[in-house]
C-alpha cells in the first residue's frame, strides 16, 4: 500500500492503518527528535505527540503532497517546542553535558571515526541550524521542504545550512579531524 | 574564480551531496569532477581558501560516513502505536464513560442520603468539605459526589422536619392529658391512656386521631386532617 492510499485507509477508518503509518515512518520521525533533542525518553514523547498530531490532523492533510516531509514538518515543530520548554526550566547540575552529547551509540563515542565526530559537532550546533542540517542531510528533505518545515523562507534556510556546514567544518577541524 | 565563488561552489557541491548517493548519471558526475578541479585550483592558489578547502573536504568525507551509519534504534511499534491510538481514541467514547461514572455517582449519593440516619430537626447542615487540588477528572467526580450529596441532604432536611412537626401535633392531640376541647367531651367517650399497653395502644391512638378529625378538633392542623383522614370513619350518607 503505498503513502496515499494509506491515507485513505486512516481516513476511511481502517483500524489497521494508523498502526501501518506508525511503523512505516516512526524510525524517521524518531531519528528527527532523538537528533533535535539528544534525549531518547524526550525523543519518545516527541515522537507520539507527532504521531497524534498526525492521525487527529490527518483530514486536513493535502494528500496531493508526500506524508512523509508532513510528518517531519510536526515533529519539527514538536522538537521546537520541547526544546522552549527545556529552555524554561532549569537543568539539574551535571545534566548540561549530557544534552550537548549527540549520541550515546558505541560508535559514536569513538572520537577517531569521522562520523562519530560530525555527530559530535552536529550536537553543538543551535537548534535552528540543526533542525535545517538534519532535515537537509540526513531526511533528504528539499529545500522548499526544509523552508515550509521550519516555516523560514528558503532563502533563510540556504543561509542556516551555510552556516551550519561552516560551524561543522570548523568544529571537525578543532577536533583534529582530518580526511 | 574568486574567494565568495569559492564559498559558493562549495556548498552547491556539498548541496548535492545527499543526492550524489542517488545519482550516478554520467553528466552529473563530470560536472562535479569539474567543479572540484575548480576549486583545487583556487585553493593551490589562495591562503586563505586553502584552510577552508581542507575543512570542507574533511566536511564532505565525514557527511559520506555519516550517512551510512546505523540509524538510532526507535521505540518498539507496536508500544509507540498502543500509546498513540489510545491517545486519539474517539472522545465521544470518553465522554459517554464520564457521563455514565456521574450519573452512578449521584445515583450512589442518593442511596446514600436515604439510607442515612435521619436528622435530628435542630441538627445544622454542614456544606461537604472542599478539598483543594487540581481540576483532573477524579477531583471533578468527586465534586459532583459531594454536591449530589449535600442536596440529598438538604431534601431531606425539608421533607423531615413538616413531617416530624405534623406527626408531634398530631400525637401531642391524641393525648387526653390535656384538656379537650368542648366539641370532643360531647361526641367521644373518655377513655383511659394505654401507654403501657403496646398492643392496644396504636388502634386506640388512630381510632382517637379518626374522631378528633371527624369532630374537626383545631389543634390538628389543616394539613395533618387531609394527611390522616383515612383514619375518619366513615360518614353516612
Amino acid at each position: 500500500m503505498d503513502d496515499s492510499l494509506l491515507v485513505e485507509a486512516i481516513r476511511a477508518g481502517d483500524p489497521q492503518a494508523p498502526r501501518e503509518l506508525i511503523a512505516r515512518f516512526q524510525g524517521v520521525v524518531f531519528g528527527l527528535c532523538h537528533r533535535m533533542l539528544n534525549h531518547r525518553h524526550d525523543a519518545e514523547d516527541a515522537a507520539q505527540e507527532t504521531f497524534i498530531r498526525a492521525l487527529r490532523g490527518i483530514f486536513g492533510f493535502d494528500s496531493s503532497r508526500p506524508i512523509r516531509p508532513w510528518l517531519l514538518e510536526i515533529a519539527a515543530n514538536r522538537c521546537r517546542t520541547a526544546l522552549a520548554s527545556r529552555a524554561r526550566r532549569p537543568i539539574p547540575a551535571g545534566l548540561g553535558e549530557a544534552f550537548d552529547v549527540a549520541d550515546h551509540r558505541p560508535e559514536a563515542a569513538n572520537a577517531l571515526d569521522l562520523a562519530g565526530e560530525l555527530e559530535l559537532a552536529i550536537g553543538r550546533l543551535r537548534p535552528e541550524y540543526r533542525l535545517v542540517f538534519t532535515l537537509y542531510h540526513e531526511q533528504n528533505l528539499s529545500y522548499d521542504e526544509v523552508a515550509r518545515a521550519v516555516d523560514r523562507p528558503v532563502g533563510t534556510v540556504k543561509t542556516w545550512l551555510h552556516r551550519a556546514r561552516a560551524e561543522l567544518a570548523g568544529h571537525l577541524a578543532e577536533r583534529g579531524a582530518r580526511c | 574564480m574568486n574567494c565568495r565563488d569559492f564559498n559558493h561552489v562549495w556548498n552547491r557541491l556539498l548541496d548535492d551531496e545527499p543526492r550524489s548517493r542517488r545519482r550516478f548519471d554520467a553528466q552529473f558526475a563530470a560536472t562535479r569532477l569539474e567543479l572540484e578541479s575548480r576549486l583545487r585550483e583556487h585553493a593551490a592558489a589562495c591562503e586563505t581558501c586553502r584552510v577552508r578547502h581542507r575543512r570542507f573536504e574533511t566536511l564532505q568525507r565525514a557527511l559520506r560516513a555519516w550517512a551510512v551509519r546505523p540509524p538510532a534504534p526507535s521505540p518498539s511499534s507496536p508500544l509507540l502505536a498502543e500509546r498513540v491510538l489510545r491517545a486519539v481514541a474517539p472522545r465521544r467514547r470518553r465522554a459517554r464513560v464520564v457521563a455514565s461514572t456521574l450519573a452512578a455517582a449521584v445515583v450512589a449519593a442518593v442511596a446514600i442520603g436515604f439510607l442515612k440516619p435521619p436528622l435530628r430537626p435542630d441538627a445544622e447542615i454542614k456544606p461537604p468539605p472542599t478539598v483543594a487540588e487540581p481540576a483532573t477528572e477524579s477531583s471533578l467526580l468527586r465534586a459532583a459526589v459531594n454536591n449530589a450529596t449535600a442536596a440529598s441532604w438538604q431534601l431531606a432536611r425539608l421533607t423531615t422536619e413538616p413531617a416530624a412537626r405534623l406527626g408531634r401535633e398530631m400525637i401531642d392531640a391524641s393525648f387526653p392529658t390535656r384538656e379537650p376541647p368542648v366539641l370532643e367531651l360531647a361526641l367521644l367517650e373518655p377513655s383511659p391512656t394505654p401507654a403501657t399497653d403496646s398492643d392496644s395502644f396504636a388502634p386506640e391512638l388512630f381510632s382517637r386521631m379518626g374522631g378528633y378529625l371527624t369532630a374537626g378538633v383545631q389543634p390538628v392542623s389543616t394539613s395533618a386532617r387531609e394527611a390522616f383522614g383515612f383514619l375518619r370513619p366513615p360518614t353516612p350518607r
